[in-house]
């Protein structure tokens, strides 16, 4: 009887119901509204780059007077490496970033599978001002990157001078810092091995070429401590938590210009060229272009060099700089026993070599 | 002898748990930007970098966002989940608890894949909405637990009291189960905020630059270079976690009260 | 029927509540899970882009060397730049060089005679067996290769099962996450112990002090508590220079990018997981008991030993079991103090998706992990049902 009454009660009772209505009226409203916060939402220009000083550099030399110039607002964003999130805005159509910078080997994998802009280059009318090799179908080449390695002053008065003494603990002692990563570490090792530069890329392509470049880094294995971010290398040289390590040539510069007692040894050191490129379906693709033409200018370049000791890929830009700026640059006398990283043999051996180097670098 | 074994260890084990924290978080005060003792001076600037700092405040606000509506998404499902599994059979229940609480034992980093791969698919990656959703499935079975508890602990005496007064079911949830209920329902709804806020594995893998969480911007800090700034980051979400620990032994005190009047 | 009547609204009371979380879980989570499983075995992105060398490889045998050279010419005719990159990039997963090969062979597709002799005279590498084995591996839409990398597993010539040298890489880091898992597992029980004992039996002041710093330090972020042992452990940090100036070392000890490290800060994070458990069972231990067997003359240790221990080995044997679940998928914290050789399963899976895009071993790693937790817990639920009947047995 109760039972009954109850549920006649339930059934005639318009409130409750009207609540309920309600209740999955605003839980309805709520779940649309958190799918669709970002859906919606309208976006500045986007650049996507390195992060650090680097990015310090770019943004006075080229996103400054860009964004000036086109009287646009635009917002950076850090940049892991890599093509995920590239892809990730290839498949979902959400196009989050409108420019990139990144190296040569991702640059080619991604224009590959479509994830870049092709470039327009008689559009663009910059190409003849650039060197052959920041030429490229979906990017512009914009920065000379020097990988070589570096130590503390204060730890090796008279200093190691070459890939060889990178790798001989009985004359130089202490913990080496490396990037945990095969790429470039190979070259290192082949021409501490001394083979010399022209030669590396043919003895890697050959499995004794490999061993033999793993060989070099087994004698050092239990002194080494890998980094992951350029800024790492810096830090711990400057903190003597390692005797030397690899690094990028600015990073130890601009640390050296600040007063730490760090030297960059410029001897087989590798060049590679960082180039800016346009996430396929940019919605500012024409802005995008834009500012390829203002990065690709000499006198912005010479700007950037000038903040951040990396090379130009402008070739009038050298002319414009003074001599003590080009004294810091992969460019000249300091490159020229240079290797230039080859975006080819890496991405044919990327996925092997990093298996390869994973496997043995954590043993 | 078995007196001085219980103090040592006890004292000793007790440093280990908390000194780390006890050391290193005053440092955040430190005008030193060296993360070591002795401390050089007192000063506030390393607190003024971060919120002078876009790139932390920022953080901060998609936290609070993503928290608030991952903790609001999981107190619904978690909650509905909890009372909806209380009118179920035996075994039925069994197997709907065992799911629901589930994503509490899955590796974070399996959930953070699966997450990526299928809101890759579905068009929401880097998007508030695709954090909100995975943070409130990662909340919802501390809510559901919580909420089942609380109503496992009612006296089903006053439910039946209710009905014999001829009251219906929806009224008697709303007027009798669910104001018993509500400390389980603002414990879930705290659990959910504060996992939320301090989740890094999967923010890691779905948060865009835009939406980046103030534990991401912590984690890419800790590689990228140490400094004061990352322990004041530090402190504040330790201070979070303190906060949220006040808060719930405010609410167990005041459940403790009324259950004794 | 007043009761049939009454089960039934139950259950539609119980049907419209549960609707909404289930379709959410459902949606949102059962689905992302299960498409992690399928695509671990999934090879669809591959074998749907070969339709004409599938159907040349079906027919047996493997058709004629003319045959197959036609089916991969057409079928590379028919693919835009975009899905070639994507194959190309697939296919050099498996083996060095493929990507150069079928980016070129593609691009000139239509202009190759569909013979085998023309296609080794535009590259001789198409003369070598070796990419055919791997087309042919990858041609199936199901495929178990990604399990088959993970654990280094090939088949011989002969047919039988080999690990080759090297290719043991993801067994060595299951075995690894293992043990790292079992050793953090240890000392957190070793620690843990005295303060749960603390916790519930010490004075009132003591156990509540206690037990706010366990809690704290549960709901304090373990990015939080990471970071801290980041700061403490450097070369130059907290623990080192206390070292120096104590005069107890005379240069700073290696204390981070390293095991220690990783197991230290893993054991302070994991804590208060083995606390708790440990701590509820040991409340439920009367202490009557303890001062019946100090009355009948027995030491404090001997009482400690033989009384109380026993009874607290279930707490033991739960938090242990808590901590050695959630080790098992670590990734911040070794993550940031740990060095290559310390990394544990999570750690790969998260680089195959952040660096090399290759979801199907991510999945694969995935699936192992979760598949040892699901394990795990289910011996150790089925244990607990056991111990419960075997009590109510008695």
């Amino acid at each position: 009887m109760v039972q009954q009454a109850a549920a006649r009660a339930r059934l005639i009772n318009p409130p409750d119901k009207g609540r309920n209505m309600k209740l999955m009226k605003s839980t309805t409203i709520l779940m649309t509204a958190a799918l669709s916060v970002s859906v919606a939402e309208a976006r500045d220009f986007t650049i996507a780059g390195w992060g650090g000083n680097y990015q310090d550099a770019q943004r006075a030399a080229y996103f400054e007077p860009f964004a000036k110039a086109q009287g646009l607002t635009f917002i950076e964003t850090t940049y892991l490496g890599g093509l995920a999130e590239l892809k990730t805005m290839s498949e979902t159509g959400n196009v989050i970033w409108d420019l990139v910078i990144t190296d040569g080997a991702t640059l080619q994998l991604g224009c590959d599978e479509g994830l870049f802009e092709e470039l327009d280059w008689d559009a663009l009318g910059v190409a003849d001002s650039l060197l052959p090799d920041a030429v490229t179908p979906c990017g512009m080449g914009n920065v000379v990157i020097g990988n070589g390695f570096a130590y503390n002053a204060q730890t090796f008065p008279d200093g190691p001078k070459s890939w060889a003494d990178f790798f001989d603990l009985a004359r130089y002692p202490g913990k080496r810092g490396i990037k945990n990563d095969p790429m470039m570490n190979l070259e290192y090792a082949l021409m501490a091995d001394g083979v010399p530069p022209d030669q590396v890329y043919e003895v890697l392509a050959t499995p004794e070429g490999v061993d033999r470049a793993f060989a070099q880094f087994d004698r050092i294995k239990a002194e080494l401590q890998y980094w992951d971010a350029g800024s790492q290398p810096v830090e711990w040289l400057a903190a003597n938590n390692v005797a030397m390590s690899t690094a990028y040539n600015g990073r130890i510069i601009m640390a050296a210009k600040e007063g730490k007692p760090l030297t960059y040894v410029w001897t087989n050191q590798i060049s590679n060229i960082d180039a800016w490129a346009v996430p396929a379906n940019s919605p500012f693709k024409e802005q995008a272009m834009e500012f390829l033409k203002v990065a690709a200018d000499a006198q912005n370049q010479a700007t950037f060099s000038s903040l951040m000791p990396y090379g130009p890929t402008n070739v009038e830009t050298a002319g414009v700089l003074p001599a003590d700026v080009v004294a810091n640059l992969p460019a000249g006398e300091n490159i020229k026993d240079s290797l230039f990283l080859s975006d080819a043999f890496w991405i044919d051996h990327k996925d092997e070599l990093t298996e390869r180097w994973n496997n043995w670098s954590t043993q | 002898m078995a007196r001085s074994i219980f103090w040592i260890s006890t004292v000793l084990c007790l440093a280990f748990l908390a000194l780390p924290l006890l050391l290193v978080l005053p440092l955040a005060f430190n005008t030193s930007s060296f993360l070591t003792y002795p401390m050089e001076g007192f000063t506030f600037a390393w607190f003024g970098e971060v919120f002078g700092q876009p790139s932390w405040t920022k953080a901060i606000w998609n936290s609070v966002k993503v928290a608030a509506g991952a903790m609001a998404l999981a107190v619904l499902i978690g909650g509905l989940a909890a009372t909806g599994v209380t009118l179920t059979g035996r075994v039925l229940q069994m197997v709907l608890s065992a799911l629901f609480v589930s994503p509490v034992v899955v590796p974070s980093i399996v959930v953070a894949v699966a997450f990526a791969y299928a809101f890759g698919r579905a068009g929401l990656s880097g998007s508030y909405a695709s954090l909100v959703l995975a943070h409130a499935i990662l909340g919802a079975p501390l809510v559901f637990l919580s909420v089942l508890t609380s109503l496992r602990g009612l006296d089903p005496d006053l439910d039946r009291a209710a009905a014999s007064m001829g009251a219906s079911r929806l009224h008697r949830f709303r007027h009798v189960t669910l104001p018993l209920a509500a400390p389980g329902f603002l414990a879930g709804a705290l659990f959910a905020f504060i996992t939320s806020f301090d989740e890094v594995v999967v923010a890691l893998f779905l948060a865009a630059p835009e939406s980046t969480t103030l534990p991401i911007a912590l984690f890419s800090g800790l590689r990228d270079r140490l400094q004061p700034t990352i322990v004041v980051v530090a402190l504040l979400l330790s201070l979070v976690s303190l906060l949220f620990l006040l808060a719930m032994g405010q609410m167990q005190k005041r459940g403790a009260a009324a259950s004794r009047n | 029927m007043l009761t049939s009547q009454k089960a039934h609204g139950g259950r539609l009371a119980a049907f419209l509540l549960l609707v909404l979380p289930l379709a959410v879980y459902i949606l949102v989570y059962l689905v992302p899970l299960g498409g992690i499983v399928s695509l671990s075995v999934d090879n669809r992105g591959l074998s749907d882009r070969f339709p004409a060398l599938r159907a040349a490889f079906a027919q047996g045998g493997a058709g004629t060397a003319d045959g197959r050279a036609a089916a991969l010419l057409q079928d590379l005719a028919g693919l835009d730049a975009k899905a070639r990159g994507e194959t190309a990039r697939m296919l050099n997963q498996e083996i060095s060089g493929f990507r150069s090969l079928l980016l070129d062979t593609g691009r000139d597709a239509a202009t190759i005679a569909p013979t085998m002799a023309a296609l080794v005279a535009f590259d001789p590498r198409w003369g070598d067996p070796t990419y055919w084995e791997v087309i042919e591996r990858n041609i199936p839409a199901l495929s178990l290769r990604n399990f088959q990398k993970v654990t280094g597993l090939k088949t011989g010539p002969d047919g039988g099962l080999t690990i080759a040298q090297g290719d043991d890489i993801y067994l060595r880091i299951m075995l690894r996450t293992l043990v790292i898992a079992l050793q953090v597992t240890l000392l957190t029980l070793l620690i843990g112990y005295p303060l749960a004992y603390a916790i519930a039996n010490g004075s009132r002041r003591l156990g509540t002090f206690i037990l706010m710093v366990v809690l704290l330090s549960f709901w304090t972020s373990i990015l939080v508590r990471t970071t801290a042992w980041v700061v403490l452990l450097q070369t130059n940090g907290l623990l080192n220079n206390l070292l120096l100036w104590l005069g107890v070392v005379s240069e700073p000890l290696q204390l981070i990018f390293n095991r220690f490290g990783t197991l230290v800060a893993m054991t302070h994070v994991l804590l208060p997981f083995a606390v708790i458990p440990m701590m509820n069972v040991m409340r439920t231990i009367p202490a009557a008991q303890n001062q019946a067997s100090r009355s009948l003359g027995a030491g404090g240790v001997e009482t400690f030993l033989r009384v109380y221990f026993p009874q607290s080995l279930r707490g033991v044997v739960v938090g242990g079991g808590t901590v050695f679940i959630l080790a098992l998928g670590f990734y911040v914290t070794p993550a940031l103090v740990g060095g290559p050789g310390d990394q544990m399963l999570s750690y790969y899976i998260a680089d195959f998706v952040r660096k090399t895009l290759n979801w199907g071993m991510a999945s694969a790693l995935s699936v192992l992990l979760l598949g040892g937790v699901l394990g795990l817990l289910a011996i150790y639920g089925s244990a607990r049902w056991v111990m419960t009947r075997r009590k109510e047995g008695v």
